[in-house]
């Protein structure tokens, strides 16, 4: 079990044992990250390939500004961004009316497991998922997200808030289900 | 329910459910991560053989030139010095005169034992001397008394070795080559051969009766001949000498009739080296340097404000900058190569060749074309071209090393100046070459780019640029009229390849080494 540093270094020599730890230290949670921008656990699972094949061949670029587990997670959401947007156009370029007090903050989301709400933001829209999740989850800035999918600030967050109003009714429905 | 979370925002929740949320991958996908990595590094490792492997060509190729400049003397050798009376050999070059020799050194076989006792012992071991001063065996640099026995000793070890010749070649004949810039008069020296000091030339005749030189003239050359000639050796003057009737091989530097004519010859060759596009910044205007990052030298950049007006950057506060720092790789170049050999020291050459340079660069901005969503390296060769296109927009991606390849035909035209040694030419060079840009393409290892190429008529580069050439190598003669070349050459741009309008500067420069093969006409 190598320390990080140690690691990187290690794979970048080639090491294919060093290798293989990176990928079992890393696999699970980055699947989870590529699932919430795909509809498919194949999908999110290809998109996983590409991602770490790109890390191993770029492993030498990464400076240790940031810690590896963020650096790998940039490069899985990119890679999932460009690997979905070879095959949808997803991002038009039209600003929706922004929607800011949405009331969503009182949906509980507490009592789901994470399987049940990648399920629902599977279920959401492409652009909408991409966006819910940029924000949400991974914290990206409105700004970021424009930059990111090439739209403007106000798409970003007119397509945030959609997300959200698709979730909450998802999830009442979902807990109507639940409790009968 | 922890109340904690009840504290949380709606994003915060979200995230806390996901935080370690983890799920297995399936089980080949490791495998299949591997052979991918396993493919891509075949490829890098076909690209390090393919360096080695020319590395280790050039340093054979360099060893080889040394081994044989340095060693092929004592293999080469114009002139030995052994009694030879081999004339027979010479009758159609030497004609009348050649049989006149062969009289005369039959007729002083004979007379040999005439002219020792009339002449003297000392002037006999003069004459024995001056046979060992020519030949590379040390002899003793004074005549006298002491000396007689041993000198007498090696005359007659020289006239049975010249008898044996006349049958049976010795092993240096075998051994001897003939140079191009030689010829060799194989014949007798005859008592009192008059040899004019102040010329250094030689008046060689077949006989005493100083009538029908045999040769006569210069340019001469006596391989062992003392600076001051044999007077000096002698310390008398060479007319009172007598000397002894024996045959040696004389090299003797011909006037070559090809050397007055241009000699035509042609080639080809392959080159290897690195080219750098340099790039520059225009001070007032376009790109500006930019110390962007400290690990990064040379490094030049370009505000993104022409990008189309939709595009992000828009409401930037600090607009991006592009960079491009172009590291040279190792690239090739093909091509022929011809010229002619004006005189024995000056030389014209041009030639055609196609160079595909490659150069790596960093960049972690692109464009997407709007129409069909595809990706492509945003760099300061082609900002201004997407940047009035409101059908490209910005975007950013996972920084890559990006390979660009620069294609030319070259014609260049150099002047050259020979010194020749044997079978071996040095050449020093200098000219210049016309370089027409064919296209740059631009290609990400990482996949997450579509290739970028520019081609001539478009984007920022003209059509063609000059250069000016310095170079030295060694043209070597391997086998009859070929030649072996190995000519390491610089070159550095005379003008920009970039156009003026393109807001930016390339300067090219480049050095690499040739290795051809020539055919003289």
């Amino acid at each position: 079990m190598y320390d990080e540093k140690e690691l990187v270094t290690r794979c970048c020599k080639g090491e294919r044992a060093a290798q293989r730890e990176l990928y079992e230290r890393f696999a699970g949670k980055m699947l989870v990250v590529s699932m919430r921008y795909s509809k498919t656990k194949d999908d999110a699972e290809d998109v996983l390939q590409e991602a770490f094949v790109k890390i191993f061949n770029n492993l030498d670029n990464f400076r240790q500004e940031s810690s590896l587990g963020y650096w790998i997670k940039r490069i899985v959401i990119n890679t999932a961004l460009n690997y979905h947007r070879k095959h949808v156009y997803l991002y038009p370029h039209l600003d929706i009316e922004e929607r800011h007090d949405l009331g969503s903050d009182d949906i509980a989301i507490e009592n789901y497991y994470y399987k049940d709400l990648l399920k629902l933001l599977q279920a959401l829209p492409k652009g909408c998922q991409a966006i819910f999740s940029l924000y949400a989850i991974e914290g990206y800035k409105h700004k970021e997200i424009a930059e990111m999918l090439e739209i403007s600030e106000g798409t970003s967050k007119s397509q945030y808030a959609r997300a959200k109003l698709l979730l909450k009714d998802m999830i009442i429905k979902l807990g109507e289900v639940k409790h009968g | 329910m922890d109340d904690s979370k009840k504290h949380l925002s709606f994003e915060e929740k979200w995230q806390e459910a996901f935080n370690d949320a983890e799920e297995a991958p399936a089980a080949g996908l490791w495998k299949n991560i591997e052979s991918s990595i396993n493919a891509t590094e075949s490829s890098q490792y076909k690209r390090r053989f393919i360096f080695y492997r020319t590395v280790a060509a050039a340093a054979v190729a360099c060893l080889l030139v040394l081994g044989i400049f340095t060693f092929g003397d004592r293999l080469i050798m114009p002139f030995t010095g052994q009694p030879d009376t081999t004339l027979a050999d010479q009758k159609n070059k030497n004609g009348a005169n050649t049989e006149a020799v062969q009289n005369n050194t039959t007729q002083n076989n004979g007379q040999q034992q005439t002219n020792e006792q009339s002449e003297g012992i000392e002037q006999e071991n003069s004459i024995s001397e001056l046979a060992d001063n020519v030949t590379p065996q040390p002899s003793a640099k004074h005549s006298g008394q002491a000396n007689e026995k041993a000198s007498a000793k090696a005359r007659t070890n020289d006239k049975a070795l010249a008898n044996q010749s006349e049958t049976q070649p010795t092993a240096s004949d075998k051994m001897i080559s003939e140079p191009d810039r030689y010829d060799e008069v194989k014949t007798g020296v005859p008592a009192n051969a008059p040899f004019n000091n102040s010329d250094r030339s030689l008046t060689l005749r077949p006989n005493s009766t100083l009538q029908n030189p045999l040769y006569s003239g210069a340019p001469v050359t006596l391989a062992a001949l003392p600076a001051n000639g044999v007077e000096d050796l002698y310390a008398q003057p060479i007319e009172a000498l007598t000397v002894e009737q024996q045959i040696y091989r004389i090299p003797v530097v011909i006037q070559d009739d090809k050397k007055t004519q241009p000699v035509f010859f042609a080639g080809v060759n392959v080159s290897t080296g690195y080219f750098n596009p340099n790039f520059n910044s225009v001070a007032s205007a376009g790109p500006q340097a930019n110390s962007f990052d400290n690990d990064i030298t040379n490094f030049y950049s370009a505000e993104t404000t022409k990008l189309s007006t939709k595009s992000y950057y828009q409401n930037e506060p600090n607009n991006y900058d592009i960079g491009e720092n172009n590291t040279a790789q190792l690239s090739f170049s093909y091509g022929v190569d011809f010229g002619w050999a004006l005189s024995e020291h000056w030389s014209l050459e041009s030639g055609l060749d196609y160079g595909r340079l490659q150069t790596s660069t960093a960049s972690s901005l692109a464009v997407r074309n709007r129409s069909n969503q595809e990706l492509y390296p945003l760099l300061i060769t082609n900002n201004n071209e997407v940047g009035a296109n409101s059908g490209y927009s910005a975007a950013r991606y996972t920084q890559a090393d990006l390979n660009s390849y620069f294609d030319f035909f070259s014609v260049p035209l150099k002047v050259g100046y020979n010194i020749n040694f044997n079978k071996l030419n040095v050449v020093f060079a200098s000219g210049v070459s016309a370089n027409f840009f064919v296209k740059n393409s631009v290609t990400d290892n990482t996949g997450q780019l579509n290739a970028l190429t520019i081609k001539a008529g478009n984007g920022p580069f003209r059509n063609v640029y000059y250069s000016a050439l310095l170079s030295s190598g060694v043209n070597y003669n391997i086998l009859n009229n070929y030649f072996v070349t190995i000519v390491p050459t610089y070159s550095f741009s005379i003008n920009s390849l970039s156009r003026e309008e393109s807001g930016f500067k390339s300067q090219p420069y480049s050095f690499g080494v040739d290795f051809g093969i020539r055919y003289i006409f």
